[in-house]
């Protein structure tokens, strides 16, 4: 009996992605909402690492005719009896009738809760931010300096080993042997098998020359025969020698060959964003309103690093006074005392002259506060925003963190906090590219979120 | 010298798959007597075996979005190391073929070998069943013809419609099965050919204005009425639906045919888990074991197969919480190696139990067991005693109302039969599948279709929500209502009427969407942008 054995290795794998795409599509309404949770453990700066998230089984069951393990009257068959005897009684367990047969219970479709399996970090941007757009996005100039990225660029004639390039190197060989009339190896053999036959023709004719006298070998037919095959073998031999001598002063390969992979380095434009995060650190800031903020962070980070190709972060955090910092201080930090808006406004303009230039920087500001601020402080806060810096940033978005939850819905500008709120509403009337919404909670964040982002005609229209 | 056929610790390579696989053929073929297609072995790496896996072990299948979910979860499982994959797939098809993974060691490959490409090889060209409900020469052909099919489909009428048509015929596929009644061969071509003439055909013949216009005398209308022919009660409800929906269109027809055939392909593999697995382990175990008495194996390479042996026999106690049921793999070994325990060393008790086979020729009993039985019929000729004491098996008794279990038997003189009997039911594919039948349809009314479900005797009842869903489903195909009514027993019938009055009515389920509408139960995911309401 024969057998085949086929290597599949290089046959392309991921027959299935085009089923899991339609499985995402399918599901992707429960993604979202899952997504909001697999936020919850990400740090602000990870763009890198996809999710696990969890569906709930229920949307993507595919329902069959089945028993109900409930009902009915059953037998198990089951293995590794121990202590048991015929007739004794095993109380069920509690709460939980057919959990004991263990086998019918596993049979049950519906048995799982949810459905856990993991996405990838495109798939998971893509379904987060779906029909988002950037408002106010603004063509700058691609920064061009710092980024080089490795292109290949023809062929060279020296450069190093792992660069040779053999496909190129060969062409040449062999272009250079045709040209020195390189004897072909079928050449060659020929004139050997010629040779050889001829060789076999002599015997034949020696054998019968032996025959003859002397006197008259030399006269016979056999005689010049022989001497045409004599003639031949010498011309033939003589051709061999030649092309093998030609043949062995012919390199294979040649210095002169060698091509090698060519690499040059060009500059890489890249559009570029820098994302202030201004967070109030005072004493009124808890775990609870740093937390909703930190994901809202988290949230613009991965959205404009999907709209940018390269994006930076400063952190500001501010409570009389503004100080720039590091992620992990600018959530761990402990602060006390009260709060002047003002400085980190000023210390975010300071820090945007110094450092972006706004040819190439696209500068986008996300403050989170619970709305405290000084009375006396809010006039500058107003003087700032208006001359320095909404003029320059492309959005600003203002995250009001409320400590109830009825004050999510009620109007802006109101209600809560000593007043940065109704600063701001003024002048959102001037300045379109400034937003505030309220959080309370952390499921709020993500709508939220989409409400900042979502093309202004959808809004309108809810 | 050694006549090792490879070195202790050595990777696989083609050369060893090779010598391997004609030792192993030798002493399956030869000794065995194994009875094998042509193998075709095809090297995958794991990603190409959880592409297969979730493609219901098929090389190929049509796109549908079950399969990413399966997808999805094997990925899951894989990566985050709670399950390996298994070391081998086979598919039931001439030539047949062996998947073996890239990562697996020389010793793994050997046993894979042993294992698919002589055990089930063996047992997909000789079990009746499989003979008798498979066309291995031609199912690569027809997967082909129906993913080629499905998609040409997707482009003229929209994926989401045809994705829709195929969740439902899902819903039913256990139902698209001829228990009973042979089914052709499948030919792949003709089929093709087929689908074809049947669209030219009605294209060809749908003339509105004479069907409108020409008035038909009484004796042909009557005639039209009396030629349909039901041929009920229909065991096969998606060939019922695929003949006689009213509204389906040709290509939904055709997709019917193509569910069902499938259905069918895989009909005998899961009625013979216990046997195929069981023969499949035996022949390794047998194979692996002569390589070595051979010597064409090493110690270490023998003491490698051991373990791997035993993990896929291991057969965890019903108080384990890793406790899944009864392995296959464990019960159809354990029977296998049984029966040539009772032939060639028979005890008292085995001649009482096995006349027929004790001292007789073990291969030729086995073969014979291969051939002509299935799960339920295998276990309830072949469980012996001894097998039944080393499991320990025991029947515990389920009653709804009662607050106890009930100990039944125990592995003992008087509970040997009650066991055996009972687990040969449990393989039983009617106590597993519930038995629902097409009974009729309102020809002149409203064209409700009317189901039944025949209970048996231990009374467990439908899942209620499921079976709405399904339902709707089958609604959705019929285009009009569907009920369901649930009796203790079958009705008899002869020539078409019912002769028994023994039946009674216990339940009655019906289908919630009116008019074949979209099915309630199916959400047609949409674009919309918000999703909290705003």
């Amino acid at each position: 009996m024969s057998k085949h054995i086929i290597d599949r290795r290089q046959n392309p794998k991921g027959k299935n992605l085009s089923n899991r795409q339609r499985f995402i599509n399918r599901s992707k309404k429960h993604l979202k909402e899952s997504l909001g949770e697999a936020m919850k453990n990400r740090s602000v700066k990870d763009l890198k690492s996809g999710s696990r998230v969890r569906v709930p089984t229920k949307s993507i069951k595919e329902p069959q005719f089945q028993y109900d393990p409930k009902t009915g009257e059953k037998d198990y068959i089951l293995p590794g009896n121990k202590e048991y005897l015929q007739g004794d009684k095993i109380r069920k367990p509690a709460g939980g009738s057919g959990s004991g047969g263990g086998q019918e219970g596993s049979d049950d479709a519906y048995g799982e809760d949810d459905f856990i399996f993991s996405i990838s970090r495109d798939e998971f941007l893509d379904i987060l931010f779906e029909d988002l757009e950037l408002p106010n996005l603004k063509e700058k100039k691609k920064k061009s300096i710092e980024e080089y990225v490795t292109r290949r660029s023809g062929y060279v004639n020296e450069g190093s080993p792992n660069n040779l390039n053999l496909e190129q190197s060969m062409i040449r060989s062999i272009g250079r042997r045709i040209a020195l009339k390189n004897p072909k190896k079928k050449k060659i053999k020929e004139l050997e098998e010629r040779l050889a036959e001829l060789n076999e023709d002599r015997k034949p004719l020696l054998a019968i020359i032996d025959k003859y006298s002397d006197a008259k070998k030399r006269r016979c037919k056999e005689w010049s025969e022989l001497k045409n095959i004599n003639e031949e073998i010498v011309e033939i031999e003589e051709e061999i020698v030649i092309l093998k001598r030609r043949r062995d002063a012919i390199s294979f390969i040649d210095p002169i060959d060698l091509k090698f992979n060519n690499f040059t380095k060009v500059p890489n434009p890249k559009n570029a964003a820098v994302m202030f995060c201004i967070l109030d650190v005072s004493i009124s800031m808890q775990e609870r309103e740093k937390d909703l903020a930190k994901r809202f962070f988290i949230l613009l980070h991965l959205f404009l690093s999907m709209k940018y190709d390269k994006v930076e972060i400063v952190f500001i955090r501010h409570h009389t006074t503004a100080k720039e910092c590091t992620e992990e201080e600018f959530f761990t930090s402990k602060e006390s005392g009260g709060t002047v808006v003002s400085s980190a406004l000023d210390m975010a303009y300071n820090i945007i002259r110094k450092k972006y230039d706004l040819e190439y920087w696209n500068v986008y500001i996300s403050q989170a506060s619970d709305g405290d601020n000084f009375a006396t402080d809010n006039i500058e806060v107003h003087n700032i925003m208006e001359t320095k810096l909404l003029p320059l940033v492309q959005f600003f978005a203002y995250v009001s963190i409320v400590s109830q939850s009825h004050q999510v819905d009620s109007e802006i500008g109101r209600g809560i906090g000593s007043g940065l709120e109704k600063v701001y509403k003024d002048l959102m009337d001037t300045f379109h590219h400034m937003q505030i919404r309220r959080v309370f909670q952390s499921k709020d964040i993500y709508p939220v979120f989409r409400k900042f982002f979502i093309p202004q005609e959808e809004t309108k229209n809810d | 010298m050694t006549n090792l056929l490879y070195e202790p610790g050595s990777d696989w390579n083609f050369r060893r798959i090779s010598d391997v696989y004609d030792a192993c053929e030798e002493i399956a073929v030869n000794e065995l007597g194994c009875d094998c297609y042509v193998n075709q072995l095809e090297v995958v790496t794991f990603e190409q075996m959880l592409d297969a896996y979730s493609s219901i072990g098929m090389p190929l299948s049509y796109n549908h979005w079950s399969n990413g979910k399966a997808w999805s979860h094997y990925e899951n499982q894989y990566r985050k190391g709670r399950t390996s994959l298994a070391y081998e797939l086979v598919i039931n098809s001439n030539p047949c073929i062996n998947y073996l993974m890239e990562e697996n060691t020389m010793t793994t490959q050997t046993l894979v070998l042993a294992h698919a490409a002589f055990g089930h090889n063996h047992f997909f060209k000789n079990n009746y069943l499989f003979k008798t409900w498979t066309s291995a020469d031609s199912i690569i052909d027809y997967l082909v013809f129906a993913k080629n099919y499905i998609q040409k489909c997707e482009e003229k009428y929209g994926q989401d419609e045809v994705e829709l048509f195929l969740d439902a015929l899902h819903a039913i596929r256990n139902y698209g099965i001829n228990k009973y009644k042979r089914p052709g061969k499948l030919n792949a071509q003709a089929e093709a050919k087929k689908a074809q003439e049947r669209a030219t055909y009605l294209r060809k013949h749908v003339n509105e204005l004479w069907d409108t216009t020409v008035i038909k005398n009484k004796q042909e209308a009557s005639k039209d009425k009396t030629t349909v022919n039901l041929n009920k009660p229909e065991e096969n409800i998606i060939y019922f639906l695929e003949k006689h929906a009213p509204n389906l269109t040709d290509w939904q027809r055709e997709l019917c045919r193509i569910v069902r055939k499938i259905a069918q392909y895989f009909y005998p593999q899961g009625q013979t888990k216990v046997m195929n697995e069981g023969f499949a382990c035996f022949c390794h175990y047998y194979t692996l074991n002569r390589l070595y008495e051979k010597e064409l194996i090493s110690d270490a390479a023998m003491f490698e197969f051991l373990r791997l042996h035993t993990n896929v026999l291991n057969q965890p106690t019903f108080d384990k919480k890793w406790y899944n049921g009864i392995n296959p793999y464990s019960l159809g070994f354990a029977m296998m190696m049984d029966i040539k325990r009772i032939c060639e060393d028979p005890t008292e008790e085995d001649k009482e139990w096995f006349p027929t086979i004790a001292g007789e020729n073990w291969k030729e009993i086995i073969l014979d067991a291969v051939a002509n039985y299935r799960d339920e019929s295998f276990v309830l000729q072949f469980l012996s005693p001894k097998v039944i004491r080393d499991f320990k098996l025991f029947q515990l008794g389920d009653k709804k109302q009662d607050p106890h279990y009930v100990v039944k038997a125990i592995h003992n003189n008087l509970g040997y039969k009650s066991i055996r009997k009972e687990l040969a039911r449990q393989y039983d594919y009617n106590y597993r599948i519930p038995d629902i039948q097409v009974m009729d349809y309102d020809f002149d009314n409203n064209r409700t279709l009317l189901l039944h479900q025949y209970k048996g005797p231990s009374g467990r009842e439908l899942n209620r929500t499921s079976t709405n869903e399904v339902l709707n489903y089958i609604a959705y195909i019929w285009g009009y209502n569907v009920v369901l009514d649930v009796y203790t027993k079958q009705m008899l019938y002869d020539e078409g009427e019912p002769v028994s009055e023994q039946h009674q009515r216990t339940g009655t389920y019906k289908s919630t969407s009116v008019d074949g509408t979209q099915p309630i139960a199916v959400e047609k995911t949409k674009k919309d942008g918000g999703w909290w309401g705003f």
